[in-house]
């Protein structure tokens, strides 16, 4: 229980406290002690990815060895890991070699594959988002619809009303007030309650309060 | 032997073949490149005699692409090969324009009847004449001259025909006026008006602009209505030749083309010539195929001569010091590369001294010096001469020059002058500020929408820009008086005054930091003051009635109070009656900082005791009582009225440093400090800056442990209902009866993300309740210390339920390490295995909604918690339930319902409360002017 509970909790308590300190103190002490956390934390960080390579072989591994669903799949995974480690290794990572050329026109275009489906899932998700079945869904359509407008040529160009009463707003000009009105006003409450949020977390992770991220919490 | 032979044949053949392809490849063939013309050598003025330079004229056809420049004392060793080799050749590389065919039928001008006749002249390239026929000249013409079929613009290869390439001096344009009527254009000309004069109409500095509809010059018109032709260029009309001509490069006959275009190339033999000896060279042009033609050999003889007369001369006699200040040019900065000088002397000079070889020696300065101080007794009348002297004694002199008259007057030196310790700096910056809070105003006058009068004007009238000013002068119909520039008008668009302007004044304040002066006011004609707490720094009035108006502007303080010194207030009193900008009174001094930190800062021991000091940057020899041992480190003069230098972080805490500064006037006269410091940049043990945040932890913290007592004498807080967290049960229970497994996602950051944290927390409480319903609980993880995190609290909570049998290690994996890697595995883990409820809590990016429409279209419960603002409309759309912001931190005291977590949400509740009070005072402080109430919110953390 020592080991378990009241030695991280101690760690988690002094640290938040030093760190909450050197918050407010400007000298190079201070930033020593913040400069020290950075680096502690990326050799920790080097160590937790070793287990993180050995958690990803043998999740993959016990899935093979099972012919678990769609297993070659993880045999692909294995070898391509396995190759781009050993041609980084092997031939080094400067412009021009293996590992580069593996990354720049094998991973990077999947990726790149990947970021691209989004415009679809938009498409889809923006038709579900718009079907106006209520009346905030309703608001929700003509606001999208207006700022979507303002932001293309097209919404300036459409906005006959203007050329005829010019004190009268374009499609831009509401989609602009949109945006920094409403909008805003929206974000920064949900800022201000994020923000408080992430306080009063914080506040009981180094306290003590909450525990539940080490296990079940009590 | 007979089928050796009968073999050997063909190799015979091609090896013959071979050997006469090659050789005829190497044997040079074609013309040699043109020999160059027009060679001649410049000795160098004002040298030592040991340079000169080689000039000669080349075509811009030759196919020569380097000269090279033999050159010896010894006549025989250039005419003889053999010695000529082992001369060292001055070589000049040429340059050349990419061949270009032109378009010949676009070119071509044998309609327009024009020849070319040579005018041979001894020893050098013909000129080419260009002459229009006549029926009078057609036949004298067709026997003296070529008639010309075609120019050319650009520089045609070689071999374009089988014309003969020949050159000709001459510089012509094919002039191609445009066709119809010329556009009369519409000049401005910024506050005048045009009057009825003795002359007629005149240009007067008036009130608004005037338009003058203006058209082509007489000049230039009858340039246009000559026509198509070709003309020899007039450097007089040289922009009427660019504009409407194009530069012919060639023309060509019937039978030749001359290539008119060339340029003079030079090179300078430099050094290793010796004065007054007699030298023979010659000029070999060598083309890609390494065919050459040489020049005949020619003669040189350079010369050592006197050194260049001190130009530029003056004296300014400094009334304060009583020194006088000399200061002149050497060397003209395109000689300066020959300069031959030994030192200068500056003499006094005496009426009687005609030669100037005597008079009192004021100093002596070496080459490098152009300008001096000479301390000394000296009157207005005095004058004096500067003798420059060469290596080898020659000698010139300048003309005799006395003392300029000036007001020299120092100036005051600033008030105010600090060194300080710049705070809440991390211990890296100092500051020198100096000076008192000072406003001023520029105005900005405008016609908001000017209107105008027409007048026409008679013919004859004409615009005359001299650069200063414009006239409008008359000239008769003939008057060979006319200047090029006139410009022809036609009529005037006559200002009309309105009877209100738009008027913006624009504000600076002069001040430092330490004056704390963000903010001013203004009023206008004593009415009510008009604050800007925005820092806008302008102020706008529309229709302001023409007249004359009073602009009062008083500088405020961070808390909104009037600043109390003199300059910090600005009364300005104009007459607006013509649009324009009225100048500030900014200060003309600028101010000189000088600083000096040469000093020892730390030693080093290294092996065998070997200690290295180690220094400052700075100016070596660094002397804190002498001033001219410190370096400048900046000016400033415009608003600031300090100067703030900030060093790195090994120099933090370290180092002494001195200053001092000095005020220049506009005339250059200055006044210098006293040397302020030693002082050394300290580190301060609070940030004095983050006051308010330090209030609001405190305030925080004592609320929740209000609350958490509260809630340990039992009291009950209500919580209200989060749609999210209260169907979580129904997604695991759903999975239970599908017998499908769960997946929980926590996001793309890493641990000390607080929004991981979250998510960390309520996989505890899922994985408890997964534990409990025997369902499969999977977590892929994105981050390696996420990873140990989430099995070990999934781990733990399954030990909590008593089923530690159930926890399978692997559920909790390593999936991937970069976004879309890691969102293509996920994906494929719905997909595969139909999981029937997804929870994604944590921080997401552009994958939140490929994970979540994939589930959606695999038909799993979905709930979502998130602060990321950009995400949550995403989830909103594609998700059961979401989290938004906040509701992702409250989710575990709302899931545990222990009184402890409940009654730390009670105290995030107070504080919200209190954000929102202070919203509202805010808002009421902002709009009343209570800037002390705004100020206590802002936090400056850039220093």
């Amino acid at each position: 229980m020592l080991w378990k509970k009241q030695i991280p909790l101690a760690i988690t308590f002094i640290m938040g406290l030093i760190l909450g300190i050197q918050y407010f103190v400007p000298s190079s002490t201070s930033d020593w002690v913040f400069d020290e956390y950075r680096t502690w934390g990326i050799i920790i960080g080097l160590f937790g990815s070793v287990l993180a390579y050995i958690s990803f072989y043998r999740a993959h591994g016990m899935r093979i060895k099972k012919k678990a669903p769609a297993w070659p799949f993880s045999v692909v995974a294995i070898a391509m890991s396995l190759a781009m480690a050993f041609v980084g290794f092997a031939f080094g990572r400067e412009e021009n070699t293996v590992f580069m050329n593996m990354y720049t026109y094998i991973l990077v275009p999947i990726e790149g594959t990947m970021f691209s489906l989004l415009a679809f899932y938009i498409s889809s998700a923006a038709y579900r988002a718009f079907r106006a079945r209520s009346a905030q869904a309703t608001a929700l359509l003509v606001a999208a619809v207006i700022v979507m407008l303002g932001r293309v040529p097209l919404g300036e160009q459409i906005s006959f009303w203007h050329k005829l009463w010019p004190a009268l707003p374009t499609f831009t000009d509401i989609a602009n007030w949109i945006l920094n009105v409403p909008n805003m006003a929206a974000k920064r409450g949900m800022g201000l309650g994020i923000g408080l949020g992430i306080m009063m977390l914080s506040l009981k992770i180094v306290l003590g309060i909450e525990r539940s991220y080490m296990g079940s919490g009590e | 032997m007979h089928l050796l032979k009968v073999k050997a044949l063909p190799v015979a053949i091609l090896l013959c073949a071979g050997i006469w392809l090659a050789a005829s490849g190497c044997t040079p063939k074609g013309s040699p490149p043109a020999v160059p013309t027009e060679v001649q050598v410049i000795d160098i003025p004002a040298d030592d005699g040991t340079n000169v330079v080689i000039a000669w004229r080349r075509f811009s056809a030759s196919t020569a692409r380097q000269y090279d420049i033999y050159y010896s004392t010894d006549p025989e060793s250039l005419t003889n090969e053999k010695f000529r080799k082992k001369l060292e050749p001055v070589t000049r590389s040429v340059q050349v324009a990419t061949p270009v065919v032109g378009d010949t039928t676009a070119n071509k001008v044998e309609g327009l009847g024009y020849y070319l006749v040579l005018e041979e002249v001894e020893g050098k390239t013909p000129i080419a004449k260009v002459i229009k026929a006549t029926p009078e000249n057609r036949d004298s013409l067709e026997s003296v001259g070529e008639k010309i079929i075609a120019c050319e613009h650009e520089l045609a290869p070689s071999d374009v025909d089988n014309r003969e390439l020949r050159f000709a001096r001459g510089k012509f344009f094919r002039i191609t006026p445009p066709e119809g009527e010329p556009e009369p254009e519409r000049t401005t000309i910024e506050n005048s008006t045009i009057e009825t004069g003795p002359e007629g109409f005149v240009i007067e500095q008036g009130k608004g602009p005037l338009i003058l509809d203006v058209g082509l010059s007489d000049k230039e018109l009858q340039f246009r209505l000559a026509g198509d032709r070709i003309e020899d260029f007039d450097p007089e009309n040289s922009a009427l030749f660019f504009k409407y001509g194009k530069e012919i490069i060639s023309l060509v006959t019937e039978k030749n083309r001359y290539n008119l275009s060339s340029e003079i190339v030079q090179t300078v033999i430099r050094g290793n010539i010796e004065p007054g000896s007699e030298y023979y060279y010659l000029i070999v042009a060598k083309d890609d195929k390494d065919r050459t033609s040489e020049t005949e050999m020619m003669q040189f003889t350079p010369v050592d001569d006197p050194p260049m007369c001190p130009a530029n001369t003056a004296a300014v006699l400094d009334t304060i010091d009583g020194r006088l200040m000399i200061t002149w040019t050497g060397y003209d900065p395109g000689l300066a590369p020959f300069r031959d000088v030994d030192r200068y002397e500056i003499h006094r000079f005496e009426e009687t001294d005609t030669a100037l070889i005597g008079g009192e020696l004021l100093g002596t300065f070496n080459p490098d010096f152009s300008a001096s101080f000479i301390e000394g007794d000296f009157n207005r009348e005095d004058m004096f001469y500067i003798a420059s002297f060469d290596n080898t004694g020659q000698r010139s002199v300048s003309q005799p020059f006395g003392i300029t008259p000036t007001r020299l007057s120092k100036p005051d030196m600033v008030d105010n002058l600090a060194l300080v310790d710049v705070e809440n700096d991390d211990g890296k910056a100092l500051a020198v500020r100096w000076g008192n809070p000072k406003i001023t105003l520029e105005l900005n006058i405008i016609d908001p929408s000017p209107e105008y009068t027409e007048t026409e004007l008679p013919e004859g009238y004409y615009l005359i820009d001299s650069g200063e000013e414009k006239r409008l002068v008359h000239y008769e119909p003939g008057d060979t008086t006319l200047p090029e520039r006139a410009v022809p008008v036609f009529s005037a668009h006559r200002w009309i005054a309105p009877e209100t302007f738009d008027v913006s004044v624009r504000y600076k304040i002069f001040a430092n930091d330490e004056h704390d002066v963000p903010y001013a006011k203004l009023r206008l004609d004593g009415g009510d003051w008009e604050n800007d707490y925005q820092e806008v720094g302008l102020f706008t009035f529309d229709n302001l009635p023409a007249g004359e108006h009073t602009f009062e502007a008083v500088i405020l303080n961070s808390a909104g109070r009037e600043v109390e010194n003199p300059e910090a207030r600005v009364t300005q009193t104009v007459v607006i009656d013509k649009p324009g900008t009225i100048k500030d009174d900014a200060p003309t001094e600028m101010v000189q900082v000088w600083r000096g930190n040469y000093a020892l800062i730390d030693t080093v021991e290294e092996k065998d005791s070997v200690v290295t000091e180690v220094f400052l940057e700075g100016p070596p020899h660094f002397e804190p009582t002498n001033k001219r041992t410190f370096e400048l480190a900046g000016l400033r003069g415009i608003l600031a009225r300090q100067l703030q230098n900030s060093w790195p972080d090994s120099l933090r805490n370290k180092g002494e440093y001195y200053y001092f500064v000095r005020v220049f006037a506009s005339d250059g006269a200055y006044t210098e400090s006293d040397i302020l410091g030693p002082m050394r940049p300290q580190s301060q043990w609070f940030h004095t800056e983050k006051t308010m945040v330090l209030i609001l932890v405190i305030l925080f913290v004592f609320f929740v442990n209000f609350f958490l007592a509260a809630a340990r004498k039992g009291k009950r807080f209500y919580l209200r209902p989060i749609a999210g967290i209260a169907h979580l049960d129904e997604a695991l229970g759903r999975a239970t009866e599908m017998g499908r497994p769960l997946l929980y996602v926590l996001g793309l950051n890493g641990i000390s993300d607080i929004a991981t944290l979250a998510g960390l927390t309520i996989l505890g409480r899922v994985a408890k309740k997964a534990a409990e319903f025997q369902t499969r609980l999977i977590v892929p993880c994105v981050d390696p210390i996420v990873l140990i995190v989430a099995q070990e609290t999934v781990k733990t909570a399954f030990m909590d339920a008593g089923r530690p049998d159930a926890f399978n290690e692997d559920d909790i994996f390593y999936a991937a390490g970069s976004q879309f890697s890691y969102a293509a595995a996920v994906a494929g883990l719905m997909v595969r295995y139909k999981t029937a409820a997804n929870f994604y809590m944590g921080m997401f990016y552009a994958e939140s909604l490929i994970l979540t429409e994939t589930g959606s279209m695999s038909g799993s419960i979905q709930i979502a918690g998130t602060d990321a603002i950009t995400q949550i409309p995403f989830f909103i759309t594609t998700c059961d339930y979401t989290l938004i912001g906040e509701e992702l931190y409250a989710a575990s005291a709302y899931l545990s319902q222990d009184p402890l977590q409940v009654g730390s949400l009670k105290a995030q509740d107070m504080l919200k409360a209190i954000y929102m009070a202070v919203i509202v005072l805010g808002t009421v402080a902002m709009t009343s002017g209570f800037m002390w109430f705004v100020n206590l919110f802002k936090i400056r953390l850039e220093q």
